[in-house]
């Protein structure tokens, strides 16, 4: 049934019957009749998706109270221009607007002899408290993080940037869900090619539902076969603040904690908030510290295994001397080895997130203690290679957004590197070099500012300048962009 | 293809020459250092033509729409300079490092690799350029600083010999200016200083492997050939290991590029010739490399490509710069006539 064109009838009989027969008489629509002066009326709401008390005292009892004798006519007018039920209240002309209203929590009036309702804006379900996000954990930072109601994590936005180039822009999508998504942005600063292919890819969705990020995301992202992402996500309104700021976009997603902001660069896996609260020469340390954590969980394993196997002459005597007498004990190839031991971490770690947390301790227990040391102890696996995969694997903690990649990356590493050596682990090495630098969206290389190189915002990638210098540099995301000629 | 910033064009050319650098056979007369800055400055006078077309605008894009056996000349050009790659391939690198058993497994192995980097388009190439700029810079620091304490300035015995070797054989292996002369008209920013800065730090790096060569291996080097192997097999910068094996992983990654830039050329210049087949440009000419590397000969492949490098990158860009100055004086005498 198409309820787009569908008018309200004046007969408020015909009007409840229309709004049961396109519910299906579902069980959340609440009708409430009431007579205002001496029109009959009703009152629609959805349960659970708006504040009984609030109403109660804005809505039903100012309307109980209206003592003038009115026609239908005069009596909307009068509510519209002499009370003040709620600062949101459109008028509905159609069933299209009257159900998504109704859907997200406000309250509809309708009267007797009117081909229109009255909505009011009293939303208020229940929703998470904000508290800090389990992803994004820092020290000295803000402790409080996007939860799933869009119109709060607005508010956390607008907090922190009290200034009308602030631009929220609210819309529905999904052709069922109608969920409400907002891109926001700073209209000084955003690049308004930026801005306008964007809004052309979301006009293109045609998804019934949107439940979460990633059913938008590959609509925002250009490059398919990339390993890497060129949109990110995040939970914090500091860090999304700091983006905007940028000249980035963001894209709000009612249901969702995860904030889409556009574009990414590489980069900014390596950058966290703290690094702006800490000292500038520390900061500069712990990005070096990030930088060759994700080369120890990318690569480690396979030169591990490259050098015993190939290359063994890299190695002083002592070390050669070691690590032959542990590997001659292990009956399994040294790549079988590590890949058992790298697929059997990947398992692990998916029963740890699915599970609760009270068995994902226990889960933690037996992988760790029982599996690891009797899987030395009875030789099945060697010390210095589980050593190794150890190492890369608490390396790739450090740049949680690149988890996808590295475990990827590092399976394929150590198949080459057991194949071929150094030289495989160098056709690998520029393959992915290659699949990073072919990256890119909307124009926005993801390896700016390395590749092309921009000297000026090496101050923030090289090492952290203090705030006192990073104020003069009005930089926007726009100097990185790549005109087509 | 979209523009690309001279600093890429500095870094795609520098690799490119740093791997023809590599790939020297041999150098080890002290004549030699002073050949190759002759041979630097004889490369000045090789671009100023090119350069001064692109300031006016001279494209090269037009000039192979106009004229297509043209275009065909400079794809056939690359495809040689390929294969010739390939072969330096064969023959440069340390078979004891290496894993592949056969030529061909090896030349699969990269041709596989090419057909991905290749397919990514030369913009990813361009941006690819300073990640490899920065890793070959560390593995020559790592060089440097393992033949620090083995050299010795004694060894060089200044002598006038090789001189006039060492410029044939620096021209020879100068393939890269047909590089700058394709991609000349698709860079932004300052052409000039990328040309000349590209030719200075090859030139730079080429007199410090010739520098380290004579004083770290001295007669040594007459003897192994390849002075660029030679050194990294001598200087270790760590005691009771060697770290030759290292430099495997920067001799395969800018191997890659180098045929990824070769390919990538081909197929920017097959858009023009041939713009319904451009997509399967790649494979084509990747198997064409391969195939032509398999069978020729080495010998006559590095005639042809010596021979056609001043035709293509100095005389065409020579003549077509004189046709426009010709042309010029024409219009300049017709206005003053009228006037």
């Amino acid at each position: 049934m198409n309820i787009k064109q569908k008018s309200i009838p004046e007969h408020l009989e015909e009007s409840l019957a229309e709004v049961r027969q396109i519910a299906e008489n579902s069980s959340d629509i609440l009708i409430n009749r009431l007579v205002i002066g001496n029109i009959s009326c009703a009152v629609i709401a959805c349960e659970g998706m708006l504040s009984t008390a609030i109403m109660t005292d804005l809505i039903i009892k100012p309307l109980t109270e209206i003592s003038i004798q009115l026609d239908s006519e005069n009596l909307f007018q009068h509510i519209q221009e002499n009370l003040l039920l709620s600062l949101d209240r459109p008028v509905v002309r159609n069933y299209s607007d009257f159900f998504k209203l109704l859907y997200s929590g406000f309250v509809i009036l309708l009267a007797e002899g009117q081909n229109k309702a009255l909505a009011f804006g009293v939303q208020g379900y229940d929703k998470r408290s904000i508290g800090e996000p389990s992803g994004e954990k820092n020290i000295l930072g803000a402790q409080d993080g996007f939860i799933e109601a869009i119109r709060t994590n607005m508010s956390l936005i607008r907090r922190r940037m009290k200034t009308p180039l602030l631009k929220f822009e609210l819309s529905q999508i999904g052709n069922l869900s109608q969920t409400d998504i907002c891109l926001c942005y700073m209209t000084d600063r955003v690049p308004p090619q930026l801005l306008r292919q964007i809004k052309k890819k979301l006009a293109t969705v045609e998804l019934d539902t949107v439940l979460s990020t990633g059913y938008l995301q590959s609509f925002l992202e250009k490059c398919r076969g990339s390993l890497f992402d060129s949109v990110s996500l995040t939970q914090r309104p500091d860090v999304l603040c700091s983006k905007l700021l940028e000249g980035r976009i963001a894209l709000l997603i009612d249901g969702t904690p995860f904030v889409i902001v556009i574009p990414k660069l590489f980069v900014e896996n390596f950058q966290t908030l703290d690094d702006y609260n800490n000292k500038p020469y520390y900061a500069g340390f712990s990005r070096w510290i990030k930088y060759l954590a994700f080369f120890l969980a990318v690569l480690l394993p396979a030169l591990y295994i490259a050098v015993c196997m190939h290359h063994p002459e890299l190695l002083n005597s002592t070390l050669v001397l070691i690590l032959t007498e542990a590997e001659q004990e292990a009956p399994l190839s040294l790549p079988t080895e590590t890949i058992f031991v790298l697929l059997m971490y990947e398992v692990i770690r998916e029963a740890g997130l699915r599970l609760p947390k009270s068995v994902g301790g226990a889960v933690s227990i037996v992988s760790g203690l029982i599996i690891g040391d009797s899987a030395v102890a009875s030789g099945l696996i060697s010390t210095p290679m589980l050593t190794m995969v150890a190492i890369s694997v608490i390396a790739a903690f450090v740049t949680p957004d690149l988890n996808a990649p590295i475990t990827v990356l590092r399976l394929l590493f150590i198949i080459v590197g057991g194949l071929w050596g150094l030289f495989g682990i160098g056709l690998l090495g520029m393959l992915a070099l290659y699949n990073l630098c072919a990256t890119e969206n909307f124009g926005f290389p993801v390896t700016a500012p390395l590749a092309p190189f921009i000297s000026k915002s090496m101050r923030d990638v090289a090492t952290r300048v203090n705030f006192q210098r990073m104020q003069s540099g009005n930089f926007t995301v726009e100097e990185y962009h790549e005109q087509n000629s | 293809m979209s523009k690309i910033r001279s600093s890429q064009l500095f870094c795609i050319l520098v690799l490119c020459g740093a791997w023809s650098v590599i790939c020297i056979p041999s150098m080890n007369e002290s004549g030699q250092i002073l050949g190759t800055i002759a041979g630097c400055l004889l490369q000045i006078l090789f671009c100023l033509p090119m350069l001064a077309l692109a300031k006016r605008q001279g494209s090269f894009e037009k000039l192979i729409q106009s004229q297509k056996w043209l275009g065909m000349l400079y794809i056939i050009f690359f495809l040689l300079w390929g294969a010739q790659s390939f072969i330096q391939l064969w023959e440069v690198s340390p078979p004891q490092l290496l894993p592949y058993s056969s030529k061909i497994a090896g030349g699969i192995l990269i041709i596989l690799t090419c057909l991905y980097t290749s397919s990514v388009g030369l913009k990813a190439t361009a941006r690819c350029a300073p990640f490899m700029i920065a890793l070959f810079i560390i593995s020559v620091i790592i060089l440097i600083l393992g033949a620090w304490k083995r050299i010795d300035i004694s060894r060089i015995a200044f002598t006038r010999t090789g001189f006039w070797d060492s410029i044939t054989i620096y021209n020879n292996l100068s393939c890269e200016l047909m590089i700058a002369w394709v991609l000349l008209d698709r860079v932004k920013g300052r052409r000039n200083l990328a040309i000349n800065s590209y030719l200075l730090t090859k030139a730079g790096f080429c007199i410090l492997i010739l520098f380290l060569s004579i004083t770290v291996g001295g007669r040594l080097t007459e003897l192994t050939g390849y002075p660029f192997f030679m050194l990294t097999t001598l200087s270790q910068p760590l005691q009771g290991q060697r770290a030759d094996a290292l430099y495997i992983l920067v001799f395969v990654m800018l191997y890659i590029m180098h045929i990824t830039i070769q390919t990538g050329i081909i197929g920017h210049l097959s858009e023009f010739l041939f713009p319904a087949f451009s997509k399967y440009t790649a494979p084509v000419s990747l198997l064409f490399m391969l195939l032509l590397a398999w069978l020729a000969d080495s010998n006559i492949m590095q005639s042809i490509t010596t021979i056609s490098l001043p035709v293509l990158a100095f005389l065409v860009p020579l003549l077509l710069r004189m046709k426009q100055f010709s042309k010029s004086i024409h219009k300049e005498q017709s206005q003053h006539e009228a006037f």
